[in-house]
């Protein structure tokens, strides 16, 4: 009895996740932790930990007892935490109910397989089995902002996986309201500022008011500190500079009041800066999007932030917690799929761009070393600072001049293969050590187009290996080049995914949810600024419907979304000749805001 | 004449210099109910301000603090639509906006008025200047036009509501409640036989302030040579200030730093043999109560546009090109604040007690003194150092200016007829042939071709259908020479006010249409070649 149920669930299983089957029928179904008894009803139970996960006389009656209380009263998506035996599962599926479930132990779940008819409840609901917190964060962000339903005995028998969990699904689902302040620092220059205008436009695109510190704005005062022959008195101009930046975001963020300060490496935030910030009561978050190995300012900025984001794993975790980090998340970087996408071509765009194999990026050592091995194929190499020397002159295109991102689209677009090779000052060529995935791995897979890119220790856990191609040496570069040269179709279907991948998990508006929602978990009161703001929000839009005129006003700005004089006055109409008396003493009042009544 | 509204949301000195022209409007139209609207933070001031019959205060700090959080924004609306409230419901025969600010031009968009003089506000919510005057006045607060201005503000706020100046000075009236308070302040300090020269140290701004070390030592200089005793004036929020200058000074002062209220403040001073002070509203008091003052111009402070309204004052400039100030380039090296010596500073107050200027070159240092001209306007006259070269041309501009903006919003047999920011050339076609070779004949030249330009988009804008390309190709060369006017100004500063009195009449084109629209550039351009005629 217990083999055939088991069999007619896997069978189900398989259909709609067959890796997590075949996880399922290799894990051993016996475990010391794990013990099953009868309850009074005749029905089989489980014990985990010695915290029985069911009612000891009627699971089936508890369960719905349990539906009837816990779940919607109306039969929704939802996602349940803990499957235990399925019980509840099941009276939900009965029920109508659709959506997910998450249950972190497989032998768990392997035994509720054995033991309860499933079928119905694979048919209606997906099981997340197994997975790990982080990935469970990154790759299945819907279901955990939708509507959660705990099962009570789940939790309490595994409070480290769900608390958090819970703690964490809570706090997207409030990210992807939107309504949040937050005050972006711009770095004052280098490869971090594209990042920092995509991580701008996602939050916003989110529904989160996003004052953007323009620090490139003054990225002029480094070019002029150059003109300094004293190293030393180049550096002190250099760090005047950053301490009237500080100045500068320390005085934005008194203005703009933000729930919290997001920075991007290269920002110009110094420690007496963050340390007002924190005085302020405004949690600040760093998103280091560079190699720790290369660029080692960070040592001295970390302990400042409340949360350093940073795209390495490995020693770079601890060596921030011995300078005092409390607080560190991985966060790779990712695609901006509104710019990274596929394009159609003109036929000129085609020739100009096209080849069968292309490279964008910088001229680094490895690179130009490596690429020698490759001259025998039709070769175009972009970007800047690549020696014009042999043997690589003839393939470097428009003298090594900078490539910019919508001429990268169409590169990559135009493309047969691109290469990556993530870059090294001093390997020959490709890094045995490389850890951390660059953006361009991302934006090529986002514009649906096939990438050869060197193997690194944080690759697999993005993509999988049919979603990009891999290589480690140049034997295996060369072979899959021709291999992929030959065969478009293969080529269209490793893309295909690739961009999937990325669409689901990789893009910056998935990073920005993923570092908001981290930040609302170590920082409630990012969450209690966000949800006052929204409280006395409805207040004040019933308060100014209440006004004759403003009817059309409000109606040009979204419910949730930040209601202010510099949003009203920016929902005033444009027709010419039509500002009502309403209109006039909004501007009134936004002139006394900004300017006062008197000034010359 | 029957309802007069007048908008005024300065400072204490900007409501003294408004009022001449109460006191003319009152006398011109007896039976017109007069309407001043100020802030509330300078009310303090009203009690000592006659010829008004009715004030409205604005709470703008009030505003402010509500407004602090978006959650007061109904309850700030709710009390500006009060305040408008009280001013409303009333047909006004004639609204003088004396403000800049664009809460001031909204201000007045929203009042039902026959007649306007300053900025308003239309219908899109563009900022209007309206009434002759009222173009000059935002003409002249522009770029480098200001150095170029002989009439004092008093004078342009009489000329706005279309009266002339009468060459009688600012006035206010001393009340019994500032006797009291200024007697308790000298009484405090004992019996003072000596004469009291007041010393005011602060300003508004920080770059119009005269050091206080120098203030230190002309305090000494004066109470061990002059027979006289300083008195420290200031407010509460300059104690700093005085503290810094008592430090450095080796016999004290009266120090009333923080003790007087306004009342108070001017009935101080109407004790005081002379005033010697920094660009401030106390300048204006002691206008006001007859005081004879030395008014220090530094920074943007520039006594021929907003010294005291008295005569018998006295003022230094700095021996500097750049004074006075641009309102709207921050100076980065502000050297006219030490430019001006103590010792000249020392020479105008012996002048003004009796003691003729010594011999020698008053330290490069410009000496003015107020009076009023035959024709009722103040005028300030070079004792020595005077800038003569250039005061010749600025005197010239001055006459100009007279002659030709008429009287704000009626110019009785002028060629222009003034409709609100609009006007038009009457009579006959302006012709320039017989008249004196002008002063800026590359101006007249690129005005006139203006002329040309405009007078061709006027007549293609008349045909069917319009000639696109034509007109743009127009319209290009006329932006060209828009462009290379501008450019003159900026390589001979001598033409900024009339190149900013164009820009001005260009930004204030109401019309929509095409035809309507070059046709007001046409005049544009044929009132400045006539101007520089005149010139």
């Amino acid at each position: 009895m217990t083999s055939e149920i088991f069999e007619k669930n896997l069978i189900a299983l398989e259909r709609i996740d067959p890796t997590l089957a075949e996880t399922i029928r290799s894990v051993a179904p016996d475990r010391d932790d794990l013990y099953l008894e009868r309850a009074r009803s005749g029905r089989t139970v489980v014990k985990k930990d010695g915290i029985l996960l069911h009612s000891a006389y009627d699971p089936q009656k508890e369960a719905a007892t349990w539906v009837a209380s816990a779940a919607p009263g109306v039969p929704r998506g939802i996602c349940v935490l803990g499957s235990a035996l399925g019980y509840h599962l099941q009276e939900l599926a009965d029920r109508g109910f659709r959506g997910s479930f998450i249950e972190p132990d497989p032998t768990l779940f392997r035994l509720a397989l054995e033991h309860q008819d499933l079928t119905a409840v694979l048919a209606q609901f997906r099981p997340l089995v197994g997975i790990p917190l982080e990935r469970l964060r990154r790759a299945h962000r819907d279901p955990l902002a939708g509507e959660i339903v705990p099962h009570p005995a789940s939790l309490r028998s595994n409070p480290s996986y769900f608390s958090p969990l819970i703690d964490y699904a809570r706090a997207l689902a409030l990210v992807r309201r939107g309504g949040m302040k937050i005050l972006l620092i711009n770095p004052l220059y280098g490869g971090s500022l594209p990042a920092a205008r995509h991580s701008a436009a996602a939050l916003k695109q989110m529904g989160h008011t996003v004052e953007v510190f323009n620090s490139e704005a003054f990225d002029q005062g480094r070019e002029f500190a150059a003109g300094f022959t004293s190293p030393a008195h180049r550096s002190t101009f250099t760090s005047g500079l950053v301490s009237l930046l500080g100045q500068g975001i320390e005085l934005k963020a008194q203005e703009f009041q933000p729930d919290l300060v997001l920075a991007l490496a290269q920002a110009p935030l110094h420690l007496r800066t963050l340390g007002r910030l924190e005085q302020m009561e405004i949690p600040t978050a760093f998103w280091f999007v560079e190699d720790y190995r290369a660029l080692p300012y960070w040592r001295e900025l970390a302990p400042g932030y409340s949360y350093f984001f940073g795209i390495q794993r490995g020693d770079f975790p601890t060596q921030l917690e011995q300078c005092g980090v409390k607080n560190y998340a991985y966060l790779p970087t990712a695609a901006a799929p509104d710019i990274h996408a596929p394009v159609e071509l003109t036929r000129e765009e085609r020739d100009e761009y096209g080849s069968p194999l292309s490279f964008v990026g910088a001229g680094y050592h490895n690179r130009e070393r490596f690429f020698r091995g490759l001259t025998d194929f039709s070769l175009k190499i972009w970007g800047s600072d690549w020696p014009l020397t042999q043997p690589l002159a003839p393939f470097i295109q428009r003298d090594a001049a900078w490539v910019d991102t919508r001429s990268a689209v169409k590169i990559f677009n135009a493309s047969a293969v691109n290469l990556n090779l993530h870059s090294s000052t001093y390997h020959e060529g490709i890094d045995p050590a490389g850890d951390f995935v660059n953006p361009r791995t991302f934006e090529i897979a986002a514009c649906s187009a096939l990438q050869l890119v060197d193997r690194r220790a944080l690759l697999p856990e993005l993509f999988s290996e049919d979603e990009l191609e891999t290589y480690g040496s140049m034997e295996e570069l060369r072979e899959k080049i021709h291999r992929h040269l030959a065969d478009p179709d293969a080529r269209r279907r490793v893309a295909a995914k690739g961009r999937a991948r990325v669409l689901a998990e990789h893009t910056y508006g998935a990073r920005m949810e993923e570092l908001l929602a981290t930040m609302i978990c170590a920082y409630p009161t990012i969450a209690r600024r966000r949800e006052a703001r929204g409280a006395n929000l409805r207040t004040l839009r019933e308060k100014l419907e209440l006004i004759p005129g403003m009817a059309p006003i409000l109606g040009k700005i979204p419910a949730g979304s930040p209601l202010d004089l510099q949003a009203l006055r920016d929902a005033i109409g444009k027709e010419p000749g039509t500002l009502s008396r309403g209109e006039r003493i909004l501007l009134m009042l936004d002139n006394i805001r900004t300017a006062g009544v008197d000034n010359p | 004449m029957k309802e007069i509204l007048i908008i005024n949301l300065g400072r204490y000195g900007d409501l003294i210099q408004t009022t001449p022209l109460l006191r003319v409007l009152k006398e011109t139209y007896p039976s017109a109910r007069v309407t001043l609207v100020a802030q509330k933070r300078f009310g303090a001031i009203l009690p000592l301000i006659s010829r008004y019959d009715r004030c409205i205060l604005l709470d703008q700090d009030g505003l402010t603090r509500t407004l602090a959080t978006s959650e007061g924004i109904p309850a700030a609306y709710g009390a500006l639509e009060q305040f408008l409230g009280s001013m409303e419901g009333v047909r006004y025969d004639l609204v003088l906006n004396l403000t800049s600010s664009d809460f001031s031009a909204h201000l007045v968009a929203l009042m039902d008025a026959a007649v306007v003089a300053g900025k308003t506000s239309d219908r899109d919510g563009r900022t209007l200047a309206m009434g002759e005057w009222g173009l000059y006045l935002y003409s002249f607060l522009r770029g480098d036009s200001r150095r170029y201005n002989r009439i004092n503000l008093t004078d342009i706020f009489c000329n706005m509501a279309g009266l002339v100046p009468h060459g009688r000075p600012v006035e206010l009236h001393e009340t019994e409640e500032g006797r009291r308070s200024a007697s308790t302040l000298l009484n405090r300090v004992g019996k003072i036989d000596l004469p009291l020269v007041a010393l005011q140290l602060g300003a508004s701004d920080p770059g119009r302030c005269w050091p206080a070390a120098s203030f230190a030592r002309l305090s000494d200089l004066l109470q061990e040579t002059a027979g006289v005793r300083t008195v420290l004036l200031g407010s509460p929020g300059e104690r700093t200030l005085a503290d810094q200058a008592r430090a450095l000074m080796k016999h004290d002062p009266v120090d009333a730093v923080g003790s007087t209220d306004i009342q108070g403040l001017f009935s101080t001073l109407r004790r005081c043999t002379l005033l010697v002070s920094n660009d401030t509203g106390t300048l204006h008091f002691a206008a006001a109560g007859g005081i004879p003052t030395v008014m220090l111009a530094v920074g943007p402070a520039s006594f021929f546009c907003t010294g005291p309204s008295s005569a018998g004052n006295l003022a230094l400039r700095p021996p500097l090109p750049c004074f006075p100030c641009r309102y709207d380039l921050p100076c980065g090296n502000p050297v006219c604040r030490d430019s001006i010596t103590v010792e000249s500073v020392y020479n105008a107050c012996r002048l003004l007690l009796g003691t003729p200027l010594p011999e020698g070159d008053g330290y490069g240092i410009g000496l003015y003194r107020s009076d009023f001209a035959p024709d009722g306007y103040l005028q300030w006259q070079p004792l020595c150092h005077g800038n003569h070269d250039g005061e010749k041309l600025t005197r010239r501009y001055a006459r100009l200016w007279k002659k030709v903006l008429g009287s704000g919003f009626k110019v009785q047999g002028s060629r222009f007829e003034v409709r609100g920011s609009e006007f038009k050339v009457q009579g006959s076609r302006f012709s320039h042939g017989d008249a004196p070779e002008p002063l800026f004949p590359e101006l007249l030249r690129l005005t006139t071709e203006g002329r040309r330009v405009t007078q061709e988009i006027m007549t293609a804008a008349k045909l069917t259908p319009l000639p696109l390309s034509r007109i743009s190709a127009l319209g290009e060369e006329e932006a060209g020479l828009e462009s290379d006017i501008r450019c003159l100004a900026v390589t001979n500063p001598d033409l900024s006010p009339l190149v900013d009195f164009m820009t001005i009449l260009k930004e204030n084109i109401a019309a929509t249409d095409l035809h309507a629209i070059a046709a007001t550039t046409h005049d544009i351009y044929a009132r400045i070649s006539h101007l520089v005629a005149l010139l």
